[in-house]
Protein backbone atom coordinates (compact mmCIF):
# COMPACT_ATOMS: atom_id res chain seq x y z
CA UNK A 1 0.00 0.00 0.00
CA UNK A 2 1.44 3.51 -0.83
CA UNK A 3 1.90 6.24 1.96
CA UNK A 4 -0.66 8.62 2.03
CA UNK A 5 1.70 10.96 3.59
CA UNK A 6 4.90 13.03 1.73
CA UNK A 7 7.92 11.14 2.10
CA UNK A 8 10.41 12.38 5.16
CA UNK A 9 12.54 14.59 2.98
CA UNK A 10 10.05 16.68 2.41
CA UNK A 11 9.75 18.08 -1.12
CA UNK A 12 10.39 21.88 -1.37
CA UNK A 13 7.28 23.37 -2.65
CA UNK A 14 7.96 25.33 -6.31
CA UNK A 15 7.42 28.95 -6.79
CA UNK A 16 3.83 30.44 -8.11
CA UNK A 17 3.06 29.27 -11.52
CA UNK A 18 -0.38 29.13 -13.24
CA UNK A 19 -1.24 25.92 -14.37
CA UNK A 20 -1.79 25.16 -17.89
CA UNK A 21 -2.69 21.65 -18.44
CA UNK A 22 -3.85 18.42 -16.12
CA UNK A 23 -3.15 14.81 -16.75
CA UNK A 24 -4.18 11.76 -14.99
CA UNK A 25 -2.79 8.58 -16.56
CA UNK A 26 -4.73 6.15 -14.77
CA UNK A 27 -8.26 7.91 -15.78
CA UNK A 28 -7.05 9.02 -19.57
CA UNK A 29 -7.94 13.04 -18.05
CA UNK A 30 -5.73 15.33 -20.23
CA UNK A 31 -7.54 18.56 -19.88
CA UNK A 32 -6.63 22.63 -20.26
CA UNK A 33 -7.69 24.70 -17.46
CA UNK A 34 -9.17 27.20 -16.88
CA UNK A 35 -9.29 29.80 -14.04
CA UNK A 36 -12.57 30.17 -11.79
CA UNK A 37 -13.32 32.55 -9.02
CA UNK A 38 -16.25 32.64 -6.39
CA UNK A 39 -19.71 33.40 -7.44
CA UNK A 40 -21.36 36.05 -5.98
CA UNK A 41 -22.61 33.97 -2.79
CA UNK A 42 -19.08 33.05 -2.14
CA UNK A 43 -19.72 29.55 -3.83
CA UNK A 44 -16.68 27.95 -5.91
CA UNK A 45 -17.07 28.93 -9.57
CA UNK A 46 -17.28 25.68 -12.09
CA UNK A 47 -16.70 25.43 -15.55
CA UNK A 48 -19.95 26.27 -17.88
CA UNK A 49 -19.15 23.27 -19.35
CA UNK A 50 -17.86 19.58 -18.83
CA UNK A 51 -14.95 20.52 -20.24
CA UNK A 52 -12.42 21.75 -19.54
CA UNK A 53 -11.39 21.56 -15.81
CA UNK A 54 -10.57 24.77 -14.08
CA UNK A 55 -8.07 25.59 -11.07
CA UNK A 56 -9.46 28.22 -8.47
CA UNK A 57 -7.52 31.38 -8.60
CA UNK A 58 -8.16 32.37 -5.16
CA UNK A 59 -6.02 29.07 -3.88
CA UNK A 60 -2.10 28.69 -4.44
CA UNK A 61 -1.01 27.71 -7.57
CA UNK A 62 -0.76 23.61 -8.29
CA UNK A 63 2.67 22.90 -6.95
CA UNK A 64 3.16 26.20 -4.76
CA UNK A 65 2.76 26.03 -0.64
CA UNK A 66 -0.50 25.15 0.07
CA UNK A 67 -3.62 23.26 -1.24
CA UNK A 68 -4.05 23.68 -4.92
CA UNK A 69 -7.90 23.51 -6.23
CA UNK A 70 -9.11 21.90 -9.09
CA UNK A 71 -12.63 21.55 -10.02
CA UNK A 72 -14.45 19.69 -12.84
CA UNK A 73 -18.34 18.27 -13.96
CA UNK A 74 -18.75 14.56 -14.08
CA UNK A 75 -20.89 14.97 -16.27
CA UNK A 76 -22.99 17.76 -18.38
CA UNK A 77 -25.99 17.48 -19.75
CA UNK A 78 -26.05 13.93 -20.47
CA UNK A 79 -22.36 13.28 -21.40
CA UNK A 80 -19.67 12.60 -19.31
CA UNK A 81 -17.43 15.44 -18.20
CA UNK A 82 -13.57 16.19 -18.01
CA UNK A 83 -13.78 14.28 -14.30
CA UNK A 84 -16.38 11.84 -14.95
CA UNK A 85 -14.05 8.49 -13.76
CA UNK A 86 -12.54 10.85 -10.83
CA UNK A 87 -13.78 8.17 -8.77
CA UNK A 88 -12.16 5.37 -9.91
CA UNK A 89 -8.21 6.67 -9.06
CA UNK A 90 -7.03 4.90 -5.96
CA UNK A 91 -4.27 6.29 -3.71
CA UNK A 92 -0.80 6.35 -5.45
CA UNK A 93 -2.26 7.41 -8.74
CA UNK A 94 0.04 10.13 -10.08
CA UNK A 95 -1.32 13.39 -11.25
CA UNK A 96 0.21 16.09 -13.56
CA UNK A 97 0.10 19.21 -13.52
CA UNK A 98 1.78 21.50 -16.16
CA UNK A 99 2.78 25.10 -15.07
CA UNK A 100 3.28 27.95 -17.19
CA UNK A 101 7.35 28.27 -16.29
CA UNK A 102 7.63 24.99 -18.45
CA UNK A 103 7.96 22.88 -14.89
CA UNK A 104 5.53 20.08 -14.35
CA UNK A 105 4.24 19.18 -10.92
CA UNK A 106 3.58 15.69 -10.09
CA UNK A 107 1.62 14.84 -7.25
CA UNK A 108 0.47 11.57 -6.06
CA UNK A 109 -2.96 10.48 -4.52
CA UNK A 110 -3.11 10.22 -0.67
CA UNK A 111 -7.10 9.41 -0.47
CA UNK A 112 -10.39 9.69 -2.84
CA UNK A 113 -13.47 10.78 -0.52
CA UNK A 114 -17.04 11.17 -0.33
CA UNK A 115 -19.09 13.95 0.72
CA UNK A 116 -22.87 15.05 0.95
CA UNK A 117 -22.79 18.43 0.02
CA UNK A 118 -24.34 19.93 3.24
CA UNK A 119 -21.46 18.00 5.10
CA UNK A 120 -18.50 19.64 2.79
CA UNK A 121 -15.32 19.20 4.59
CA UNK A 122 -14.28 22.92 4.25
CA UNK A 123 -11.45 22.48 6.31
CA UNK A 124 -9.67 19.54 5.05
CA UNK A 125 -10.13 21.47 1.49
CA UNK A 126 -9.18 24.52 2.00
CA UNK A 127 -7.06 25.23 5.17
CA UNK A 128 -3.58 25.75 5.25
CA UNK A 129 -0.76 22.58 4.74
CA UNK A 130 2.76 22.56 5.60
CA UNK A 131 3.30 21.39 2.19
CA UNK A 132 2.44 21.37 -1.59
CA UNK A 133 -1.07 20.00 -1.88
CA UNK A 134 -3.92 19.27 -4.32
CA UNK A 135 -7.40 18.45 -4.32
CA UNK A 136 -9.85 17.81 -6.94
CA UNK A 137 -13.35 18.16 -6.84
CA UNK A 138 -16.36 16.97 -8.67
CA UNK A 139 -19.53 15.96 -7.70
CA UNK A 140 -21.33 12.31 -6.96
CA UNK A 141 -23.96 10.04 -5.49
CA UNK A 142 -27.22 10.06 -6.20
CA UNK A 143 -28.91 12.88 -8.61
CA UNK A 144 -31.15 15.10 -6.89
CA UNK A 145 -33.92 16.29 -9.62
CA UNK A 146 -35.70 19.06 -7.58
CA UNK A 147 -32.58 20.45 -6.94
CA UNK A 148 -30.89 19.65 -10.58
CA UNK A 149 -27.69 18.41 -8.76
CA UNK A 150 -26.08 15.60 -7.17
CA UNK A 151 -25.94 15.13 -3.43
CA UNK A 152 -22.18 14.50 -3.24
CA UNK A 153 -19.12 15.84 -3.75
CA UNK A 154 -15.86 13.66 -4.83
CA UNK A 155 -12.50 15.04 -3.33
CA UNK A 156 -9.34 14.15 -4.04
CA UNK A 157 -6.65 14.88 -1.62
CA UNK A 158 -2.98 14.48 -3.15
CA UNK A 159 0.32 15.77 -1.84
CA UNK A 160 3.60 17.21 -4.26
CA UNK A 161 5.73 13.87 -5.15
CA UNK A 162 7.99 15.28 -7.82
CA UNK A 163 8.99 18.13 -10.04
CA UNK A 164 9.55 17.21 -13.54
CA UNK A 165 11.64 19.92 -15.90
CA UNK A 166 10.23 21.57 -18.76
CA UNK B 1 -38.70 14.07 -20.33
CA UNK B 2 -37.68 16.78 -22.38
CA UNK B 3 -35.79 16.39 -25.12
CA UNK B 4 -32.30 17.40 -24.79
CA UNK B 5 -30.85 19.84 -27.39
CA UNK B 6 -27.37 20.75 -28.04
CA UNK B 7 -27.08 24.40 -28.68
CA UNK B 8 -24.09 24.23 -30.70
CA UNK B 9 -25.51 22.24 -33.21
CA UNK B 10 -29.21 24.52 -33.10
CA UNK B 11 -26.95 27.86 -34.35
CA UNK B 12 -26.33 26.52 -37.52
CA UNK B 13 -29.93 25.31 -38.63
CA UNK B 14 -31.42 28.40 -38.43
CA UNK B 15 -29.22 30.27 -40.27
CA UNK B 16 -29.39 27.73 -43.32
CA UNK B 17 -32.94 28.40 -43.50
CA UNK B 18 -32.85 31.86 -43.33
CA UNK B 19 -30.47 32.02 -46.39
CA UNK B 20 -32.56 29.62 -47.92
CA UNK B 21 -35.62 31.47 -47.14
CA UNK B 22 -34.45 34.62 -48.90
CA UNK B 23 -32.97 33.11 -51.62
CA UNK B 24 -36.21 32.03 -52.53
CA UNK B 25 -37.45 35.66 -51.81
CA UNK B 26 -34.01 37.57 -53.32
CA UNK B 27 -36.07 37.70 -56.72
CA UNK B 28 -39.32 39.27 -55.72
CA UNK B 29 -37.92 41.46 -53.12
CA UNK B 30 -36.01 43.19 -55.71
CA UNK B 31 -38.51 43.64 -58.08
CA UNK B 32 -40.49 45.58 -54.91
CA UNK B 33 -37.25 47.65 -54.28
CA UNK B 34 -38.01 48.63 -57.60
CA UNK B 35 -41.35 49.34 -57.71
CA UNK B 36 -41.49 51.12 -54.49
CA UNK B 37 -38.47 53.27 -54.83
CA UNK B 38 -38.19 55.12 -51.85
CA UNK B 39 -39.67 53.00 -49.79
CA UNK B 40 -37.35 50.80 -47.08
CA UNK B 41 -39.42 47.88 -46.78
CA UNK B 42 -41.75 45.86 -49.33
CA UNK B 43 -45.82 46.60 -49.52
CA UNK B 44 -47.64 44.79 -46.90
CA UNK B 45 -50.57 45.54 -49.21
CA UNK B 46 -51.05 42.43 -51.74
CA UNK B 47 -48.20 40.16 -49.85
CA UNK B 48 -49.17 37.08 -47.94
CA UNK B 49 -49.14 37.15 -44.53
CA UNK B 50 -48.20 34.62 -43.11
CA UNK B 51 -46.75 34.72 -39.48
CA UNK B 52 -48.03 32.19 -37.25
CA UNK B 53 -48.06 32.65 -33.31
CA UNK B 54 -45.13 31.32 -31.87
CA UNK B 55 -46.02 28.34 -29.20
CA UNK B 56 -44.12 29.10 -26.10
CA UNK B 57 -44.92 26.52 -23.98
CA UNK B 58 -43.69 26.72 -20.69
CA UNK B 59 -41.77 29.37 -20.95
CA UNK B 60 -44.52 31.75 -21.50
CA UNK B 61 -44.87 33.21 -17.81
CA UNK B 62 -41.18 34.35 -17.72
CA UNK B 63 -40.54 37.41 -17.91
CA UNK B 64 -36.71 36.93 -18.09
CA UNK B 65 -34.82 33.19 -18.94
CA UNK B 66 -30.88 33.51 -19.24
CA UNK B 67 -28.02 30.75 -19.61
CA UNK B 68 -25.04 32.41 -18.02
CA UNK B 69 -26.79 34.31 -15.81
CA UNK B 70 -28.48 37.32 -14.64
CA UNK B 71 -26.88 40.94 -13.63
CA UNK B 72 -29.03 43.99 -12.55
CA UNK B 73 -28.10 47.23 -11.32
CA UNK B 74 -30.22 50.09 -9.79
CA UNK B 75 -33.70 49.28 -9.23
CA UNK B 76 -35.34 46.54 -12.04
CA UNK B 77 -39.29 45.64 -11.41
CA UNK B 78 -39.90 42.50 -13.19
CA UNK B 79 -43.79 41.09 -13.37
CA UNK B 80 -43.14 37.56 -14.68
CA UNK B 81 -41.15 34.60 -13.70
CA UNK B 82 -37.45 34.84 -13.94
CA UNK B 83 -35.10 31.95 -14.52
CA UNK B 84 -31.41 31.08 -15.61
CA UNK B 85 -30.05 27.96 -16.67
CA UNK B 86 -26.58 26.51 -16.53
CA UNK B 87 -25.60 29.21 -14.91
CA UNK B 88 -28.65 30.45 -12.30
CA UNK B 89 -26.50 32.97 -10.45
CA UNK B 90 -27.78 36.58 -10.13
CA UNK B 91 -25.72 39.36 -9.32
CA UNK B 92 -27.89 42.50 -8.51
CA UNK B 93 -26.23 45.55 -7.56
CA UNK B 94 -29.45 47.70 -6.12
CA UNK B 95 -32.67 45.88 -6.18
CA UNK B 96 -34.97 43.24 -8.51
CA UNK B 97 -38.30 43.85 -7.32
CA UNK B 98 -39.92 40.49 -8.27
CA UNK B 99 -43.87 39.91 -9.19
CA UNK B 100 -43.25 36.55 -10.43
CA UNK B 101 -41.60 33.41 -9.00
CA UNK B 102 -37.56 32.98 -9.31
CA UNK B 103 -37.00 29.60 -10.54
CA UNK B 104 -33.35 30.01 -11.22
CA UNK B 105 -32.03 26.82 -11.73
CA UNK B 106 -35.08 24.40 -10.95
CA UNK B 107 -36.63 21.91 -13.47
CA UNK B 108 -39.30 24.54 -14.20
CA UNK B 109 -36.52 26.85 -15.80
CA UNK B 110 -35.19 23.80 -17.07
CA UNK B 111 -38.31 22.74 -19.04
CA UNK B 112 -39.25 26.96 -19.82
CA UNK B 113 -35.47 26.73 -21.61
CA UNK B 114 -36.19 23.75 -23.59
CA UNK B 115 -39.45 24.83 -24.56
CA UNK B 116 -37.45 28.63 -25.67
CA UNK B 117 -34.79 26.38 -27.97
CA UNK B 118 -38.29 25.41 -29.69
CA UNK B 119 -39.97 29.06 -29.73
CA UNK B 120 -36.90 30.41 -31.31
CA UNK B 121 -36.30 27.27 -34.51
CA UNK B 122 -39.89 28.03 -34.88
CA UNK B 123 -39.35 31.79 -35.20
CA UNK B 124 -36.52 31.57 -36.97
CA UNK B 125 -38.57 29.18 -39.45
CA UNK B 126 -41.65 30.48 -40.72
CA UNK B 127 -41.27 31.75 -43.88
CA UNK B 128 -40.15 35.11 -44.68
CA UNK B 129 -43.05 37.38 -46.16
CA UNK B 130 -40.86 40.35 -46.19
CA UNK B 131 -37.52 41.62 -46.18
CA UNK B 132 -36.01 44.40 -43.75
CA UNK B 133 -33.55 46.60 -45.93
CA UNK B 134 -33.03 49.63 -43.17
CA UNK B 135 -33.75 51.19 -39.93
CA UNK B 136 -37.21 50.51 -38.52
CA UNK B 137 -37.48 54.08 -36.77
CA UNK B 138 -40.92 55.55 -38.12
CA UNK B 139 -42.00 52.92 -40.02
CA UNK B 140 -45.71 51.47 -40.12
CA UNK B 141 -45.36 47.82 -40.41
CA UNK B 142 -49.15 45.23 -40.73
CA UNK B 143 -48.67 41.80 -39.80
CA UNK B 144 -45.77 38.90 -41.39
CA UNK B 145 -42.86 37.55 -41.08
CA UNK B 146 -40.36 40.48 -41.50
CA UNK B 147 -36.53 39.25 -42.43
CA UNK B 148 -33.38 40.73 -41.94
CA UNK B 149 -30.65 38.88 -43.59
CA UNK B 150 -27.95 40.72 -40.73
CA UNK B 151 -28.82 43.19 -37.92
CA UNK B 152 -32.66 44.72 -36.72
CA UNK B 153 -32.35 48.34 -35.65
CA UNK B 154 -34.32 51.55 -34.72
CA UNK B 155 -31.93 54.25 -34.29
CA UNK B 156 -34.49 57.24 -34.36
CA UNK B 157 -36.65 58.51 -31.99
CA UNK B 158 -40.41 58.29 -34.33
CA UNK B 159 -41.54 55.29 -33.27
CA UNK B 160 -42.00 51.93 -34.99
CA UNK B 161 -45.64 50.86 -35.08
CA UNK B 162 -47.47 48.13 -35.63
CA UNK B 163 -50.98 48.36 -36.71
CA UNK B 164 -53.36 45.10 -37.15
CA UNK B 165 -56.69 43.56 -35.62
CA UNK B 166 -56.40 41.72 -32.02
CA UNK B 167 -55.40 38.40 -33.95
CA UNK B 168 -52.56 40.11 -35.54
CA UNK B 169 -49.30 38.67 -35.51
CA UNK B 170 -45.39 39.58 -36.01
CA UNK B 171 -42.46 37.54 -36.21
CA UNK B 172 -38.97 39.44 -36.79
CA UNK B 173 -36.04 37.41 -37.62
CA UNK B 174 -33.18 39.17 -37.02
CA UNK B 175 -29.69 37.34 -38.87
CA UNK B 176 -27.50 39.17 -36.60
CA UNK B 177 -28.13 41.65 -33.51
CA UNK B 178 -31.54 43.57 -32.60
CA UNK B 179 -30.24 46.78 -31.44
CA UNK B 180 -32.54 50.36 -30.26
CA UNK B 181 -31.40 53.11 -29.56
CA UNK B 182 -31.70 55.70 -26.46
CA UNK B 183 -35.49 56.96 -26.35
CA UNK B 184 -36.56 54.56 -29.19
CA UNK B 185 -40.34 53.38 -29.00
CA UNK B 186 -42.51 50.87 -30.77
CA UNK B 187 -46.28 51.44 -30.63
CA UNK B 188 -48.97 49.25 -31.11
CA UNK B 189 -51.86 50.30 -32.78
CA UNK B 190 -55.49 48.66 -33.95
CA UNK B 191 -55.30 45.75 -31.60
CA UNK B 192 -52.28 44.47 -31.54
CA UNK B 193 -51.04 42.84 -28.48
CA UNK B 194 -47.67 42.69 -26.98
CA UNK B 195 -48.49 38.57 -26.85
CA UNK B 196 -48.43 38.58 -30.47
CA UNK B 197 -45.57 40.34 -31.52
CA UNK B 198 -42.08 37.95 -31.66
CA UNK B 199 -38.64 38.75 -32.30
CA UNK B 200 -35.60 36.33 -33.35
CA UNK B 201 -32.77 37.26 -32.69
CA UNK B 202 -29.79 35.08 -33.94
CA UNK B 203 -27.12 37.29 -31.95
CA UNK B 204 -26.93 39.59 -29.13
CA UNK B 205 -30.27 42.17 -28.18
CA UNK B 206 -29.76 45.37 -26.44
CA UNK B 207 -32.57 48.00 -25.90
CA UNK B 208 -31.24 51.59 -25.81
CA UNK B 209 -31.60 53.91 -22.40
CA UNK B 210 -34.93 54.82 -21.48
CA UNK B 211 -35.70 52.90 -24.79
CA UNK B 212 -39.58 51.43 -25.16
CA UNK B 213 -40.12 47.56 -26.44
CA UNK B 214 -42.94 45.58 -26.58
CA UNK B 215 -42.64 41.68 -27.59
CA UNK B 216 -40.97 38.54 -26.73
CA UNK B 217 -37.48 38.88 -27.55
CA UNK B 218 -35.57 35.39 -28.15
CA UNK B 219 -32.65 35.96 -28.00
CA UNK B 220 -29.62 33.23 -29.17
CA UNK B 221 -26.75 34.97 -27.60
CA UNK B 222 -26.75 38.01 -25.11
CA UNK B 223 -29.74 40.60 -24.12
CA UNK B 224 -28.71 43.79 -22.39
CA UNK B 225 -31.20 46.09 -21.33
CA UNK B 226 -29.53 49.70 -20.96
CA UNK B 227 -30.57 52.07 -17.81
CA UNK B 228 -34.20 52.70 -17.93
CA UNK B 229 -35.30 50.63 -21.07
CA UNK B 230 -38.96 49.46 -20.36
CA UNK B 231 -40.25 46.12 -22.17
CA UNK B 232 -43.85 45.13 -22.11
CA UNK B 233 -43.26 41.37 -22.62
CA UNK B 234 -40.64 39.10 -22.31
CA UNK B 235 -36.29 38.88 -22.62
CA UNK B 236 -35.61 35.33 -23.21
CA UNK B 237 -32.40 34.19 -24.00
CA UNK B 238 -31.06 30.49 -24.78
CA UNK B 239 -27.25 30.62 -24.71
CA UNK B 240 -26.19 34.18 -22.98
CA UNK B 241 -26.03 36.13 -20.39
CA UNK B 242 -28.95 39.18 -19.42
CA UNK B 243 -27.97 42.17 -18.59
CA UNK B 244 -29.99 44.74 -17.07
CA UNK B 245 -30.16 48.11 -15.22
CA UNK B 246 -33.07 49.87 -13.38
CA UNK B 247 -35.46 48.16 -16.05
CA UNK B 248 -39.23 47.84 -15.86
CA UNK B 249 -40.65 44.76 -17.44
CA UNK B 250 -44.67 45.01 -17.50
CA UNK B 251 -46.65 42.39 -18.07
CA UNK B 252 -48.79 42.36 -21.14
CA UNK B 253 -52.19 42.22 -20.12
CA UNK B 254 -53.25 38.96 -22.84
CA UNK B 255 -50.59 36.82 -20.63
CA UNK B 256 -51.13 34.37 -18.04
CA UNK B 257 -51.29 36.39 -14.95
CA UNK B 258 -48.30 36.11 -12.77
CA UNK B 259 -48.55 34.21 -10.19
CA UNK B 260 -46.17 33.78 -7.08
CA UNK B 261 -46.09 37.15 -4.80
CA UNK B 262 -44.11 40.11 -4.41
CA UNK B 263 -40.31 39.66 -3.52
CA UNK B 264 -37.23 42.00 -3.48
CA UNK B 265 -33.58 41.08 -4.10
CA UNK B 266 -31.19 43.55 -3.01
CA UNK B 267 -27.43 43.64 -3.45
CA UNK B 268 -25.91 40.31 -2.69
CA UNK B 269 -22.10 41.20 -0.73
CA UNK B 270 -19.47 38.89 -2.11
CA UNK B 271 -18.72 37.26 1.45
CA UNK B 272 -15.24 37.74 2.64
CA UNK B 273 -15.72 36.15 6.16
CA UNK B 274 -16.17 32.62 4.47
CA UNK B 275 -15.19 29.95 6.71
CA UNK B 276 -12.61 28.95 9.28
CA UNK B 277 -9.21 30.88 9.37
CA UNK B 278 -6.88 29.46 7.01
CA UNK B 279 -3.76 31.98 7.55
CA UNK B 280 -4.51 32.30 3.91
CA UNK B 281 -2.91 29.84 1.09
CA UNK B 282 -6.47 30.22 0.06
CA UNK B 283 -7.18 33.83 0.10
CA UNK B 284 -10.80 33.48 0.37
CA UNK B 285 -12.21 30.15 1.22
CA UNK B 286 -15.40 29.31 -1.12
CA UNK B 287 -18.31 28.60 0.92
CA UNK B 288 -20.11 25.29 0.76
CA UNK B 289 -19.92 22.66 -1.67
CA UNK B 290 -19.40 22.47 -5.35
CA UNK B 291 -21.64 21.98 -7.55
CA UNK B 292 -19.76 20.29 -10.69
CA UNK B 293 -22.18 17.74 -12.21
CA UNK B 294 -25.78 17.89 -13.85
CA UNK B 295 -25.87 21.21 -16.12
CA UNK B 296 -28.25 20.83 -19.04
CA UNK B 297 -30.70 18.58 -18.92
CA UNK B 298 -29.85 16.44 -15.97
CA UNK B 299 -27.35 13.50 -14.95
CA UNK B 300 -26.12 10.37 -17.40
CA UNK B 301 -27.19 7.60 -14.31
CA UNK B 302 -29.33 8.46 -11.45
CA UNK B 303 -26.68 7.25 -9.12
CA UNK B 304 -22.95 7.44 -9.37
CA UNK B 305 -20.66 6.06 -6.72
CA UNK B 306 -21.65 5.53 -3.28
CA UNK B 307 -19.46 3.99 -0.88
Amino acid sequence: MQPSAPPADVLVPLSTSAPVRLRIPAIGVDSALMGLGLQADGALEVPPEGFPAGWYTGAPTPGALGPAIIAGHVDWAGSPGVFFSLRDLVPGDDITVEREDGSAARFRVGSVQQFPKDEFPTDAVYADIDHAGLRLITCGGSFDRDARSYRDNIVVFADLAGVDPS
Amino acid sequence: MSVRHDPRHRTLRPQLRRRSSSARYGAAAAASVVAISAALLASAETAQAAALPVPMGTAEPFAVLGGTGITSTGTTVINGDIGSLPNPTMTVTGSVVLTGTDHRGDGVTATAKDDLTAAYLNAAGQTSDFPILGDLAGQTLTPGVYTAGSGISISGPTPLTLNGGASAVFVFQAGSSLITSPNTSVVLTGGVTACNVFWQVTSSTTLGVNSTFRGTILTLSDSTMNTGATLEGSLLTRNGAVTLDSNTFVRPSCATPVTGGTTTVTATPVTTDTGPATGGQVRRVPVGSVDAGGGGTGSITGRLWSS
